[in-house]
């Protein structure tokens, strides 16, 4: 199956551009929802998001970060101790065009956290998840100083039997019956906008070795050799590999 | 089906040709040959005759080209030529496009300083699909500080139960009710109800 973003590959390189030449914006919900629509594998935006940066290069829009509050949030304030209801917030999703030069991502994380520290003193840290069902294990986490704190399997995104790839929320409307669970890991990543808060977190940080132990690997949308998840995951029960992130 | 390139003044337009090419349009087609190239020989049928490519003909000798290459179709009935004269035309214009991609591509090639008017689309339509993207003036606002010790909470009642529920909470808010921590006077009444319901079931 070949989807029209590989074909973007070999001539849309924008010429002599370095991921030094992006920048990051704040834009409407509007605008940011329906370039993660067009460009996020998943094809869907969060909801509850509240603050969305676009980041453009030669001044069109290619890429977007969402952040809003986690699903549940009682649930995860304690990870960090003492953390009040707005000193946190969540990377809800992030959607990056293929034409982006590489690093693009660290990059705009970067600016992006500094941009929140600068306005948003109250926020402390800022949680992601990383979909290693259906997406990768988080190597840009990991590359823009995400702490590793989780590797859970999956319990929440299901396919349900008209294809559609879901995730299982207590709010959700969706008629779950005959869906069935994507296999893999979900792997949670914190990161601290002030260092000194790292003292507080409450669950041991994990060292990124232990995902390739786990057999938790993901990359662009394929797992990674001598992964533990079971073989009939890529083309049966789970789900197919993201066309989109294998440039 | 045989590709060769022939004399320009060798091909015959059909006489009854129906489809229109207007000067703007041949001036887009001579864009395009220029760009990519002759992508899309002329059809014919075995007597040189044009079955498809009218426009393409007007553009060449425009350009004051001689020669043109051809594809020459054979074993088709005078009728079947006919008909293929305006299902080429007309299939291809039931086809439609995906606006999300084609804004996509559109930009991608923007980004790669490529001519859009070589695409054959009116300026207009580029612009609308180049739909700039609203940047905020500024940050946004987020909340501060810590949750709000406010909750709000949905019920739904039958018809049958709304009097009632009227009158309960009609009578609740005449009586005295801590209202320090809570201003709304249904919340507050709600509350007191549900007080005086629990203390009785406590007691009894």
């Amino acid at each position: 199956m070949e989807t029209p973003y590989l074909k973007y590959v070999n001539f849309t390189v924008i010429k002599n551009m370095k991921a030094k030449d992006i920048t990051i914006k704040p834009i409407s919900s509007k605008d940011a929802n329906k370039l993660v629509q067009r460009v996020h594998y998943s094809g869907k935006f969060v909801q509850n998001s509240v603050l969305h940066f676009g980041v453009f290069l030669k001044g069109r829009l290619h890429g977007v970060m969402q952040f809003g509050n986690p699903i549940d949030k009682r649930k995860v304030l304690p990870l960090v101790k003492d953390t009040k209801w707005n000193n946190m917030i969540e990377l809800n999703r992030m959607a990056f065009n293929d034409i982006l030069p590489r690093n693009s991502e660290s990059r705009a994380l970067s600016i992006a956290f500094k941009l929140i520290k600068k306005h948003y003193p109250n926020i402390e840290w800022i949680l992601s998840f990383s979909d290693g069902t259906q997406c990768g294990d988080g190597t840009i986490y990991r590359a823009s100083g995400f702490y590793l704190t989780g590797i859970n399997k999956n319990q929440t995104i299901h396919k349900l039997p008209d294809g559609n790839i879901v995730a299982k929320h207590g709010t959700s409307k969706i008629d779950f019956t005959n869906s069935v669970k994507l296999k893999g890991y979900q792997l949670r990543y914190i990161y601290f906008l002030k260092p000194e808060v790292k003292e507080r977190l409450t669950v041991p940080i994990i060292p990124f070795s232990k995902i390739k132990e786990m057999g938790a690997s993901m990359y662009k949308g394929l797992r990674v050799p001598n992964s533990r998840v079971s073989d009939d995951q890529l083309e049966k029960d789970g789900a197919n590999p993201i066309h989109t992130l294998q440039n | 089906m045989e590709l060769k390139t022939r004399k320009v003044s060798d091909l015959i337009p059909y006489i009854n040709n129906s489809r229109t090419h207007s000067e703007e349009q041949i001036t887009q087609i001579i864009s395009s040959i220029k760009e990519f190239g002759f992508t899309n020989p002329i059809l014919l049928e075995e007597e040189n005759g044009i079955i498809a490519g009218h426009g393409r003909l007007l553009a060449v000798k425009k350009m004051g080209w001689e020669e043109v290459p051809c594809v020459t179709i054979k074993g088709l009935t005078k009728t079947q030529i006919k008909a293929l004269n305006i299902a080429d035309n007309q299939i291809a214009l039931n086809a439609g496009w995906d606006l999300d991609k084609l804004s996509l591509e559109i930009n991608l090639l923007k980004d790669n300083d490529f001519d859009l008017k070589k695409l054959g689309f009116d300026d207009n339509f580029i612009k609308i699909l180049n739909e700039d993207v609203h940047i905020l003036d500024s940050m946004p606002e987020l909340k501060d500080g810590d949750k709000e010790p406010f909750q709000q909470m949905t019920f739904i009642l039958h018809d049958s139960q709304i009097e009632k529920m009227i009158l309960a909470l009609d009578i609740a808010k005449k009586e005295k009710s801590d209202n320090s921590v809570n201003t709304n006077p249904n919340g507050n009444a709600i509350f007191e109800i549900c007080k005086f319901y629990c203390n009785q079931k406590y007691e009894s």
